[in-house]
């Protein structure tokens, strides 16, 4: 083996290693991110309740609750009315109760969250792991 | 003049050293930018410099500007090189490569500045680039955690502008000429010029809550593009398309070489008109604006405003959630404002706009709103996405915005529609006859008037959107702003007039006591004749000159309720639907307050809509308290309490005081024979009623145009007798089956002629539902019904029952002439036992008895003439009507 061989060989080594490393940082922070929880009263309104990051939608039937990250850029989207959420940055519209698209450019859906009742704790749990 | 050295000075060096002299002074000045910006608290750091910190205001605008220097010219240099073909003198692969790469670190350093400015576009732009390096397969994550870091911490994106992505450029440019030195005469040229630039004109700053999220200029145009497409991975590949094409330049073939070039050169035209069209006709969501829109908006490409390094200013430190706004150096001792508006925490530029980051007053000042609320800015203040969207939107909608059902029927007696649940807009009103006479007669009255004045409102001066109820001067608020407009107020501590949900009767009185008048009959005022003001008599005169005089007042006035004390926002400010009538818009009802068994109702913290939860919280509300919920459409009325016992009570919202509301009396559920009676038509103690009016256009006599406030020759006039306050007429609504209280509508002639020659003359007998709003706890007696022709339809006269042994008659003597047109009396709605002919109302589900109904109306009433209304028999016979009759006496008898 060459000098010139065994450096090049060196060389994608220590690169491949600073992938990893970086790919393995990456992998954290993803899990980090993923283990967010969000503790909500009993009591949480009835229709659409905003919280920044995501929304609660209660009715008679159900409490859902969905990210408000827009599925077509990444931008957080707002509260549009009281069953429509607006993009302000491309101009998306999103249907409270169901996370739907009803104007593009979005064409998919809003994340739907982890939603249940704790019965020990006696709270609602949002949890940003993906359910959809 | 010798041009040659002028173009000589400005041609004084290449591209390439412009670009890297401005590359030098960005790094500098961002080394010293680091002093004062705090990433953690990214725009209020740099919302406290431009309030209070001169040196790091020209600072920032350095950097700003030299950034923005480097990135034109380092695109002109590219360019440069393209056209004098000098793209193949670079021989070393690897250097083009690392000159392509820092391309895209040259897009990076751009977009993160953007970024860690912290307002809500750079948020946003920190989170459209996460997700187009998240787009990208295998490596997208990694990229973005490298590069874009995370949604709580700017740390990721300060580190990697302010070091790698210099870092980058540095060794790029250094590869490329060897030196990262411009000669020092092309320094101090292009240093001289940033200094100035930097002087004069601001670094742009958005607000941190802003609904406008529009990229920096170089970005709008891939804003547009990603706004035009699902798919925001078409972004990367065209952005590594275009990169690509760069890349193969100096090894393709002259020809090649040019092709590619020419497509380089057309993608960039192409990506400047974008540019232009998303910057300036894009606004709130992304959606198009007009560049009035665009101007009320507050957005500024370039913001002139020098740097005030000789002005007097304090450290402004901002708590959480206060806003950080230069209004507030001088204005911050405002008060007036209620909670739900503090200054501190809506800040001035909200609702007023201007500038809220330039401390030079007249700076500050410009592009002001002086009356925020008006339909013509309401999106860009009260209805803006963080503020109050839905109620904007649905006012849009609301009767009191359109005038839909007062258009429907003026332009229906007019022959200009065949309908009267046609809708329509104020505002889009033409100059046909019936159109001419709305702007002569009634267009005033609508919420989209424009109020172009501080202050209370006068009494003609209708509209102003929001402002119109919202807006209330008190008398301190009123000198506060008599001191501001003479220049005599020292800015620091004054009255600011209240905006709130407090809305007080008079909001309502200037356009509800025309028409129906039901303000005034709230009140207890009847509109009369002038000759009515005399001693004995109480009377008043309106600031419109109108007299009238006092009946008696409805009994919820009575106690003390207000308008908005039953008619909510949904009521008041439309529920976003179109609709043609009142009634369809109004929720409310009588039996919501006074049912008849289990009270409509809902928990506070069941509630489904916002609007109801906001007030709610404002008062604050125990969630577990039940409310009532009308029957119409379950609309929450947020002053009513439902106690364990069903029992309502209802709460003042100007006063506080409250009252306990009675369930349905019995009387009124007893028997069937009053069964479909409507709770207005016994409680109803009066209604203004006319005779008629004629309506003829004077060419001659000089008009006032309501709809665009100008004075305008030919008018409609109208001319009108005296309203009576007497109990309303009753007839049936088709639709549930009721009898309803009714009052003369359009009982009108209209000369066509003198408007338009050919078109005659025309008469219309229209009645129109009314709601008098002058209710009674005692109703109307048996008589005042059965035996009262005005009241039955036929107008006013002598109705009389004539007996000849056991046989009876009704016979009926008009008082009032009989119209030529229908040859009806001019005060009756349908002929003495003669059938009425359609149209028969202002409204198609509205009709007077028909001869059939009249007789069983008489038939009780020829009863009436012999038996006391308390006796036996007609309690008796208002339980069992057919028994009654059945066992009458021999004497009884009936024919007609």
């Amino acid at each position: 083996m060459s000098r010139k061989t065994f450096f090049r060989i060196l060389s994608g080594l220590v690169v491949g290693m600073l992938v990893w490393i970086w790919h393995s940082l990456s992998r954290f922070q993803e899990e980090k991110e993923n283990n967010v929880k969000y503790w909500h009263s009993k009591n949480i309104p009835m229709g659409m309740s905003f919280y920044g990051k995501y929304y609660i939608i209660r009715n008679k039937e159900s409490v859902r609750a969905f990210s408000t990250t827009c599925t077509h850029a990444g931008c957080r989207i707002g509260k549009g009315t009281e069953t429509v959420l607006q993009c302000s940055c491309h101009g998306s519209q999103f249907e409270a109760a169901t996370g739907k698209p009803l104007r593009g450019p979005a064409i998919k859906p809003l994340t739907e969250l982890d939603c249940r009742f704790d019965e020990k704790t006696n709270q609602w749990v949002i949890k940003f792991s993906k359910t959809t | 003049m010798d041009w040659q050295r002028i173009k000589k000075f400005f041609q004084f060096d290449t591209a390439g050293w412009i670009a890297s002299a401005s590359l030098l002074i960005c790094a500098v000045s961002g080394v010293l930018l680091a002093i004062p910006y705090n990433f953690t608290h990214a725009h209020q750091s740099l919302s406290e410099m431009l309030l209070s910190n001169p040196s790091g205001t020209f600072t920032r605008n350095l950097h700003y500007w030299s950034a923005q220097v480097f990135f034109i010219f380092s695109i002109l240099h590219v360019y440069d090189h393209f056209y004098k073909k000098t793209e193949s003198n670079i021989r070393n692969r690897r250097t083009w490569t690392l000159l392509v790469i820092v391309l895209i670190f040259l897009g990076y350093e751009m977009i993160s500045g953007f970024i860690l400015k912290g307002d809500s576009a750079g948020i946003q732009a920190r989170r459209i680039l996460a997700s187009l390096f998240q787009s990208i397969p295998f490596i997208g994550k990694m990229l973005n955690d490298l590069l874009a870091g995370t949604e709580d911490n700017q740390q990721v994106v300060y580190i990697q502008h302010v070091a790698t992505g210099t870092i980058f450029l540095f060794i790029a440019v250094y590869d490329h000429v060897k030196t990262i030195w411009p000669k020092w005469k092309s320094w101090l040229i292009v240093l001289g010029f940033l200094l100035i630039l930097s002087f004069l004109f601001r670094a742009p700053l958005g607000l941190a809550d802003s609904t406008i999220v529009k990229g920096p200029w170089f970005f709008v145009g891939i804003q547009e593009i990603l706004h035009l497409t699902s798919h925001p991975v078409y972004v990367i590949i065209l952005i590594l398309g275009l990169l690509a094409a760069i890349w193969i330049l100096p090894i393709l073939k002259p020809d090649n070489r040019r092709k590619v070039k020419w497509g380089l050169l057309i993608s960039g035209i192409t990506y400047l008109a974008i540019t232009f069209v998303a910057l300036f006709f894009r606004g709130e969501n992304w959606q198009w604006q007009s560049l009035r829109e665009r101007k009320l908006s507050g957005e500024q490409l370039i913001i002139f405003d020098p740097v005030g390094f000789s002005l007097a200013t304090k450290p402004v430190s901002g708590a959480p959630n206060q806003k950080i706004e230069s209004c507030l150096q001088c204005h911050a001792g405002m008060e007036g404002l209620s909670e739900s508006h503090n200054v501190a925490v809506t800040g001035c530029y909200a609702c007023h706009k201007g500038d809220p980051f330039s401390v030079n007053k007249s700076l500050a000042h410009r592009n002001m709103i002086l009356v925020p609320g008006n339909f013509s800015n309401a999106r860009q203040t009260c209805g803006t996405q963080n503020c109050h969207p839905d109620i904007t939107n649905r006012m849009q909608k609301s009767l009191m915005t359109t005038e839909s059902g007062v258009i429907a029927i003026d332009k229906f007696v007019f022959g200009e529609t065949a309908s009267m649940n046609d809708t329509f807009h104020v505002q889009s009103l033409g100059h046909s006859a019936a159109d001419q006479h709305l702007r002569n007669l009634c267009a005033g009255c609508h919420l989209g008037a424009e109020k172009t004045k501080t202050g209370n409102a006068e009494w003609l001066e209708r509209g102003g959107g929001c402002t119109t109820c919202h807006l209330l001067y008190n008398d301190e608020a009123t000198a506060s702003m008599r001191r501001m407009q003479s220049k005599t107020s020292t800015g620091i501590a004054e009255i600011h007039p209240a905006i709130d949900i407090q809305i007080s009767n008079d909001r309502c009185m200037s356009c509800h006591s025309r028409s129906g008048r039901i303000s005034l009959s709230y009140e207890g005022w009847n509109e009369t004749e002038k000759s009515a003001v005399q001693a004995g008599v109480k009377t008043k005169i309106l600031p419109d000159n109108r007299v009238v005089e006092f009946v008696n007042a409805d009994v919820h006035h009575e106690k003390g309720m207000s308008c908005i004390d039953c008619h909510g926002s949904y009521d008041v400010m439309g529920d976003g639907q179109s609709h043609s009538h009142k009634e369809q818009a109004v929720s409310i009802q009588c039996k919501d307050c006074h049912p008849h068994g289990k009270v409509n109702s809902e928990v506070v913290s069941s509630l489904p809509d916002k609007e109801s939860q906001m007030i709610a919280w404002l008062h604050k509300t125990d969630p577990k308290i039940r409310v009532v919920l009308t029957e119409k459409n379950a609309r929450p009325l947020m002053n009513t309490r439902v106690d364990s016992l069903n029992q309502i009570t209802l709460i003042d919202k100007l006063s506080g005081k409250m009252h306990e509301s009675k369930h349905t009396a019995t009387a009124c559920t007893r028997g069937k024979g009053h069964d479909r009676l409507s709770c207005e038509a016994c409680h109803t103690a009066w209604v203004p009623q006319c005779i008629g009016c004629h309506n003829t256009y004077e060419k001659e006599t000089q008009g006032f145009d309501l709809l665009t406030g100008k004075r305008t020759k030919g008018a409609w006039v109208e001319f009108a007798g005296k309203t009576m306050a007497e109990a309303p007429v009753l007839g049936i609504n088709t639709e549930t089956n009721q009898i309803v209280t009714a009052m003369p509508g359009m009982v009108m002639s209209i000369d066509h002629e003198s408007f338009e020659k050919g078109k005659g003359k025309s008469f219309h007998r229209l009645y129109a539902p009314t709601s008098g709003h002058t209710t009674q706890k005692e109703v109307r007696s048996c008589k005042s019904c059965h035996n009262n022709p005005l009241a039955i339809g036929f107008g006013r006269g002598e109705l009389i029952f004539k007996t000849s042994g056991n046989i009876g008659k009704w016979t009926f003597e008009p008082h009032f002439a009989l119209n030529e047109s229908d040859g009806l009396p001019e005060d009756a709605w349908t002929g003495f036992l003669k059938e009425a002919k359609p149209p028969y109302a202002t409204r198609d589900w509205l009709r007077p008895f028909t001869v059939a109904e009249q007789k069983r109306i008489l038939q009780v009433g020829a009863c009436l003439t012999c038996h006391d209304e308390k006796s036996k028999v007609m309690e008796n016979a208002l339980d069992n009507w057919e028994k009654s009759l059945a066992e009458r006496s021999k004497k009884c008898g009936w024919q007609n």
